[in-house]
């Protein structure tokens, strides 16, 4: 079992803190626990998608 | 003939030429001369016309540099004028007072421009050219000036890998969305070059992290729809529905310069379907033999990466092109964060709790 520790040394090799870490894990958790409370799923329209290219002009905030 | 509606075509990539004026190392495509038998452009206009039959909602013109072709605009037009939302990639390296008046025209969709590194001395290097990094940024600047949509796309490699904590500073400063993306073996990339699974899964944390200090900005920082899968612990990059597998000829469809047409444009040629000039792209799409590797996915076709995954009837096996290119076989993806955490024993025994 693991292991906060390797968490952090593989954040760190892009330079990101402990703390920079646990931000990410709290989040994950938060919507692990929303999705599995009202079954909601994050999900962009497809036809927003464009490969290669970030979201076409859609912003993250539209959804 | 009715397709299946799981089938639900959104975007198509077009290798518009594959003509370029860049020589970059990590390039898919292998671009430099112009293929010696292109589509013209009446050929593109009927290609632009049965991919809005089939009901794609869009194209993304790349290359090669799309723009060295004389016909980008007419091209752009037809796509426009059609409905589809229109997407362009660039290397930047081109006459800015020639292009971004026609863009702004056109109403372009998204407008996209390579990025390697945070300095010339490492963007000149991957791309082969000197003086490359400062067209770059002036096309970016210039773009963003226009009031254009413009994202930058960093390939990340281990050249420019250590130099993303620097690369994300410069990008923020400029302002823009930010894809950043995996080099995967294909066209002249080198294996030995490609990111480790560990440092694939770091890359992974850096850009949730870097996402969540920056979304406040109203900047879009974010990787493609094939990245990682299943993380315990990385939230999803990116705002795509939940992965069930490669969306190569079932919502996305490649098509080179040559009129050669495969699922994806990543694919190696072992992958092409037929060529538009022995059947329109329509009887392609509807042809019940086409994309056998991706719409007739079989358990049985599963590798030994994936074997025991409990994900692995809906992942099904990853991204076919990174499958393919790192191990062979389909079905087999080993950038897969799941199955790095896994190997690497993180088994969701983490505390995070303040």
């Amino acid at each position: 079992m693991i292991s906060e520790n390797k968490l952090y040394e593989l954040g760190s090799i892009l330079g990101l803190k402990n703390k920079d870490v646990i931000d990410i894990l709290r989040e994950n958790s938060t919507r692990n626990e929303k999705e599995s409370q009202d079954s909601i799923v994050f999900q962009a329209p497809l036809d927003t998608y464009i490969p290669g290219t970030l979201y076409g002009t859609v912003s993250i905030n539209d959804f | 003939m009715k397709i299946k509606d799981e089938y639900l075509p959104s975007i198509a990539v077009w290798e518009f030429t594959l003509k370029c004026n860049l020589k970059c190392f990590h390039c898919g495509s292998s671009a430099g001369k112009t293929r010696s038998n292109e589509l013209s452009t009446t050929e593109g206009v009927k290609l632009i016309r049965d991919l809005a039959e089939i009901g794609f909602r869009g194209v993304a013109l790349m290359g090669g540099e799309p723009f060295l072709r004389q016909d980008w605009y007419i091209i752009g037009r037809e796509i426009k004028d059609i409905g589809m939302k229109l997407s362009i990639i660039t290397n930047g390296n081109i006459n800015p007072k020639n292009v971004l008046s026609k863009l702004v025209k056109l109403e372009i969709d998204s407008l996209s421009v390579g990025l390697d590194g945070a300095t010339d001395k490492t963007h000149d290097y991957i791309r082969g050219v000197k003086g490359a990094f400062y067209r770059a940024k002036e096309f970016i600047d210039l773009s963003k000036k226009a009031g254009l949509p413009i994202n930058i796309i960093t390939t990340v490699h281990k050249k420019n890998f250590y130099e993303l904590s620097v690369m994300k500073d410069f990008v923020l400063d400029l302002g823009v969305n930010w894809q950043v993306q995996e080099a995967i073996p294909i066209g002249r990339f080198p294996k030995n070059m490609a990111l480790s699974e560990e440092e694939y899964y770091s890359l992974g944390l850096f850009i949730a992290s870097t996402r969540k200090k920056y979304s406040s900005k109203n900047i879009v920082i974010g990787s493609p729809h094939n990245v990682g899968f299943n993380s315990q612990f990385i939230p999803k990059l990116g705002p795509y529905p939940d992965w069930n597998g490669c969306w190569a000829g079932k919502m996305v469809l490649g098509i080179q310069s040559d009129g050669n047409i495969k699922g994806c444009l990543a694919l190696s040629d072992d992958f092409i379907e037929d060529n538009i000039r022995n059947k329109d792209v329509i009887d392609i799409w509807k042809c019940p033999s086409s994309f056998r590797y991706s719409r007739a996915f079989n358990e049985k076709d599963i590798g030994e990466n994936c074997r025991d995954c409990k994900y692995k009837m809906d992942c099904k096996g990853g991204c076919t092109t990174r499958s393919t290119s790192f191990t062979g076989v389909s079905h087999n993806d080993p950038y897969c964060f799941y199955r790095i955490e896994n190997k690497l024993r993180l088994k969701g025994s983490v505390s995070h709790k303040p």
